[in-house]
């Protein structure tokens, strides 16, 4: 939705008369708000003082009149039995009562005057039986003055109210017209023109100051206050009558047994809140006219200095210095002005920025004019450098009018090619000033700018570029020749290294075999050296113990003596012994060997005792270890129970001791190999330790590689310690170290676990020397 | 947001108008509240607005208070007019008034043309009935009452009545004399003389010398309360034994105060039982002595009728049935000593008795 649109002035005069309208309405709201209940209260109490003084003073005027009827009834009550006719006529004329009759003793009118128009009637009246007279039997119970109700009047036939006096043995009446009634107390100072009622005892009212037509006619039992006052205090309340809400006080009055009730709109009708409205009203309409009038001076005060900021504003658009910007004394308009100033200043320092960087780009850029004309309108440094013409020379001419374009076959295709699409690209030859010509990258891009389709062009001087990368293009190919050369080469090389790397292979196979079988044939030296003591020892004995027979049985041919039995006996038991224990002990060696055999080439899983497999390897080694200057020490400890491959292991151990007599003293006469074991409840270390000469720094890092030795070409294979490590390795699921200090000695570490862990399948890449040995179970 | 706020206000303001005080029943009362019927014209309304406050007090019409805007007919009949207009223009639903024929027929044209009911506790003018219009009575017509008093005076013997007629409600006092002609000459009476007077003449002796000069057995007055006193004050004056017998307009208590003596042995037709010893009608003859200071006339009691009449259609009524269909359809209703059912004309039965003035009492005789 559009708001309309306003001058400031118009608006600013708006709001001054509004706010000043609603500002007098709150506190006219709040004023009556505070007065109303207070000027309601009052008006109540006036209206019950009203009611009062209404009530007593309409006592006063007709206890006169009562006073007057009193005066003759008593007078009738004295002496003179018959009022004279003329009394009663004076009581009538005297203004207030309408009609004066006496009644006899039966009822009977003795006597009668009549205000209007005596004669006639008094004529009839006379003798009329009156005896049923409410207001006669009234006075006959009361024997005492008694004031009607709204009372039919036999003479008049009119509604009136009477006065009913004894006097003595009989009533006198007077009848008192209501318009009198009415008199009494419409007499009276009514400002506020407040409606009195007066009504009798039931309610039926007798007289009305706002409209007579009411009287007999209307009751007013039913409303509160009538209720109220029936009590006999002044009675003050709201009520309804004929749908309009009044504010009512009623009194009673004794004498008659009359209610004088006052009443005064309520509400909205009332009085007060009339004027108060009225007042308001008033107030309002002047104060807006007022403020109309006045405001629209101050509005345009405050319009002036917006007008001439907006004024400077527009100046600034239109590209015109213009001069200072406008202050006033206001302090946001002021502060408003400044800050336009410096938009304004910001806005050309980013112009100016702008303007560098377009004239400063390396690259040639040009801008043109929308089609058809194509004129420069912009032009770089760089631009008019690469073409070597002037920035005035350049604008408004067009790239064909200056020549630039050496084929205009080129320019043609730019340009349909930017009505294709926004952007345009293409190397074409470009023409400088001086004639000279060169390859020009050029692209372009439509834009909207200033309200219409311009073009950016760049243009580079691509001559060089070019050049280059047809000299790079060559040398590539160049290239990618002398590569496939070299490839070709290279797979030659490969299938012949191949090969190699395949005869080698087989060749370390075999000597893993062969080292096999050497170390199994040194054990089977071993074995056999150690056997032959035994049981040469045996042999021997046995050969004594039959020549201990030969002898014993050539001696005691010539007859047996004691000594020559015990002589025999003792050599036979000699010779059995030693034949016995050599024989055990050939046995033993022999199922140690069998033991190690099996272990050696079978790799069988089963579970030992470390310190025994360790004990049936040193005894193999028995033999080799005699001949060399090295001692064998064992510290293993005899509750290491394992569950792995005691050959191997045993492969291991003895690589180990054997590599330390063949290498660890070459030069010494007594050395020390020491074998220590500790186990924990997962693993195990086993120490193979000398004292020897140390394995050399350099050669430490290798030691387990293979074909490395320090004895090639002299008996040793190199392979020893690695077909160690491999065991260790994969066989025993650990792994083996060495440390060594040269001149000092050399240590193997051996840790395996307790539990070997179970063999892997046969794997492809894995070192083929260790898994070759190791895959037989 | 603005529309909502619209709407908001709307329903706030609707809710305040259907919760504020319930807009009141306006029921009109016309009647000869002034002048010589004056007694009539103040029981009728005494009787309705006992009625309408006893309703108020018990919730009013479907919980709406009732309001009764009383007006005096005056006089004429122009001004009866102008006050039966006033009470249209107040927006009265319906008017229980006049208690006179006469002036029942004067405002009849005014409702017929405003289309709002009229009940008439009294009228009972022949020409009044069987006419399907605006208005309703509570009474029967002067042709029940006029066989009532011929049967009564053939009864007695009378063979000869003079009249004495009021002029001023001549609408009633012709149709009345009329009928009663009708059936006493039936029953082989005969109506001697009839004089019509004036209310507002200053002495009514001469009607009555002329009467007397036909000789007949009884007199009869067709007037109101205060006429029919006077006729027998002066007419006792005259002749201390003829037996008198007033219309049914004219009995009311103020016949007994205005009367006296003079009225002593008076026959009226009662249009109620003032003697009712049920407790229905003792309650309602108490709470009315209370609150007016006197004894309910027939009026009072017919105009009660009209008005309980009145409450309970438009309370049973359903919104789109109009009220002159609703008085018709809705009966009968129960009044305070009779049933009312009115017939498609607007007109229901009545019942009533003559009763004796003995002792400044109405003393009804047994039929």
């Amino acid at each position: 939705m559009m708001a309309p649109r306003w001058h400031l002035r118009t608006s600013l005069t708006l709001l001054l008369a509004a706010a000043s309208a609603i500002a007098l309405l709150i506190a006219f709201a709040l004023l009556l708000a505070y007065y109303q209940p207070r000027l309601a209260a009052q008006t109540r109490s006036d209206l019950g003082t009203k009611s009062g003084d209404l009530a007593r003073r309409s006592e006063a005027v007709l206890s006169i009149l009562q006073g007057q009827l009193e005066l003759v009834a008593g007078a009738m009550a004295d002496g003179s039995r018959t009022p004279s006719q003329r009394q009663l006529q004076q009581l009538v004329s005297q203004g207030a009562f309408s009609a004066v009759y006496h009644l006899a003793a039966d009822g009977r009118i003795a006597q009668a005057a009549i205000a209007s128009n005596g004669g006639k009637q008094v004529g009839e009246l006379i003798g009329n039986d009156l005896s049923n007279d409410r207001l006669r039997r009234a006075v006959m119970q009361q024997l005492n003055t008694v004031w009607s109700d709204k009372h039919l009047s036999p003479v008049s036939r009119r509604l009136t109210v009477a006065i009913g006096a004894w006097t003595g043995s009989d009533v006198l009446i007077g009848e008192i017209p209501l318009t009198y009634i009415l008199e009494t107390i419409t007499e009276s100072s009514n400002p506020s023109a407040w409606a009195i009622w007066v009504t009798d005892g039931y309610g039926d009212i007798i007289a009305d100051s706002e409209h007579s037509a009411r009287v007999g006619v209307v009751n007013l039992a039913s409303q509160p206050v009538f209720t109220q006052a029936q009590g006999g205090q002044p009675a003050i309340s709201t009520g309804t009558f004929e749908g309009q809400p009044y504010d009512m006080a009623a009194s009673r009055s004794g004498r008659m047994n009359w209610y004088f009730i006052v009443r005064s709109p309520a509400g909205l009708n009332s009085p007060q809140l009339q004027t108060a409205v009225n007042l308001g009203v008033t107030a309002l309409i002047s104060l807006t006219l007022l403020s109309l009038l006045f405001a629209p001076l101050w509005a345009a005060r405050t319009a002036r200095p917006i007008n001439a900021i907006a004024e400077r504003a527009r100046q600034l658009a239109e590209g015109k210095a213009g001069g200072d910007w406008p202050r006033s004394s206001v302090i946001e308009l002021n502060q408003l002005s400044s800050d336009i100033e410096h938009m304004a200043e910001s806005i050309r320092e980013r112009e100016r920025e702008l303007e560098i960087i377009f004239e400063s780009s390396p690259v040639g850029l040009l801008l043109t004019e929308p089609s058809p004309s194509f004129a420069f309108a912009k032009a770089n440094q760089s631009a008019l450098d690469l073409f070597g013409y002037a920035r005035e020379e350049v604008l408004g001419k067009t790239g064909s009018e200056l020549g630039l374009w050496r084929d205009a076959a080129d320019r043609e295709q730019m340009i349909q090619q930017l009505q294709q699409g926004p952007l345009a690209q293409r190397e074409a030859r470009g023409v400088r000033k001086d004639g000279s010509t060169f390859l020009c990258m050029i692209q372009a891009r439509k834009i909207d700018l200033g309200g219409g389709t311009r073009t950016i062009w760049s243009a580079e001087d691509i001559t060089e570029l070019r050049r280059i990368e047809h000299e790079v293009r060559e040398l590539n190919v160049e290239l990618e020749d002398r590569v496939q050369k070299r490839t070709e080469e290279l797979r030659k090389a490969n299938t012949q290294l191949s090969t190699t790397v395949e005869h080698l292979q087989l060749a370390q196979s075999e000597l893993v075999r062969s080292e096999k079988l050497a170390s199994l044939g040194s054990l089977v030296a071993g074995v056999a050296h150690e056997l032959n003591t035994p049981i040469g020892n045996g042999v021997m004995a046995v050969s004594t113990m039959r020549g201990a027979l030969k002898s014993f049985r050539e001696r005691s041919a010539e007859g047996l003596k004691r000594s020559l039995l015990d002589s025999f006996v003792e050599a036979v038991e000699t010779g059995s012994l030693i034949a016995e224990r050599n024989l055990e002990r050939a046995a033993e060696l022999v199922t140690s060997f069998k033991q190690v055999a099996a272990d050696q080439t079978t790799s069988q899983r089963r579970e030992f005792r470390l310190d025994e497999v360790v004990h049936e390897i040193a005894l193999t080694l028995g033999p080799s270890l005699r001949h060399s200057v090295a001692q064998l020490s064992l510290d293993i400890p005899d509750d290491i129970r394992m569950e792995s491959y005691p050959g191997p292991l045993g492969q291991i151990i003895t690589n180990l001791i054997t590599n330390a007599t063949v290498h660890a003293f070459p030069d010494r006469d007594q050395g020390h190999i020491r074998l220590h074991a500790k186990a924990d409840d997962r693993q195990v270390q086993i120490w193979v330790s000398d004292d020897g000469v140390g394995i050399p720094a350099s050669l430490l890092p290798r030691i387990f590689d293979p074909f490395v030795t320090s004895r090639m070409g002299s008996g040793g294979t190199g392979l020893g310690l690695h077909i160690a490590h491999n065991i260790a390795a994969n066989v025993l699921g650990g792994r083996i170290s060495a440390t060594s200090s040269e001149g000092r000695g050399t240590t193997f570490e051996i840790e395996i676990p307790l539990l070997a862990p179970q063999p892997q399948p046969p794997e492809s890449g894995r070192d083929s020397t260790a898994a070759g040995v190791h895959r037989v179970p | 947001m603005k529309p909502v706020w619209l709407t908001a206000a709307c329903l706030a303001t609707l809710l305040l108008i259907a919760c504020g005080p319930q807009e009141p029943i306006r029921i009109g009362f016309i009647g000869e509240l002034t002048g010589n019927s004056a007694d009539l014209g103040e029981a009728g309304r005494n009787g309705a607005m006992l009625a309408i406050e006893q309703a108020n007090q018990s919730g009013g019409i479907n919980g709406r208070p009732i309001e009764l805007l009383a007006r005096d007919t005056g006089s004429t009949p122009a001004t009866a007019i102008n006050s039966a207009k006033e009470l249209l223009d107040a927006r009265v639903v319906a008017v229980i008034g006049t208690m006179t024929s006469g002036m029942t027929s004067a405002l009849l044209p005014v409702h017929q043309a405003a289309q709002v009911v009229l009940v008439s506790p009294t009228a009972t003018a022949t020409k009044l009935a069987g006419v399907d219009d605006q208005l309703f009575r509570i009474n029967w017509t002067t042709r029940d009452n006029a066989q009532l008093y011929a049967r009564y005076c053939l009864e007695r013997g009378y063979r000869r009545l003079a009249a004495a007629a009021n002029e001023n409600n001549r609408v009633f006092s012709e149709s009345w004399v009329k009928e009663l002609k009708l059936a006493f000459e039936k029953g082989g009476g005969e109506i001697v003389d009839t004089q019509y007077f004036e209310s507002g003449a200053d002495s009514h002796l001469p009607v009555v010398e002329k009467l007397l000069q036909s000789q007949p057995d009884a007199l009869l007055f067709v007037a109101n309360a205060g006429d029919s006193a006077r006729l027998a004050q002066q007419t006792r004056k005259l002749d201390k034994k003829l037996p008198l017998i007033a219309a049914e307009w004219a009995s009311t208590d103020q016949l007994l105060e205005l009367g006296g003596n003079s009225v002593d042995g008076m026959a009226v037709v009662q249009q109620f039982n003032a003697d009712d010893p049920s407790p229905h009608f003792t309650d309602f003859r108490q709470r009315y002595v209370k609150r007016f200071g006197r004894e309910p006339a027939f009026g009072s009691v017919l105009a009660h009728d009209a008005a309980s009449v009145l409450i309970d259609s438009l309370t049973r009524r359903s919104n789109d049935l109009p009220l002159k269909k609703a008085l018709i359809e809705l009966g009968p209703f129960q009044g305070l000593q009779e049933k009312i059912h009115f017939d498609a004309y607007g007109d229901t039965q009545r019942s009533a008795a003559i009763a004796i003035i003995q002792n400044g009492r109405f003393v009804r005789q047994q039929p």
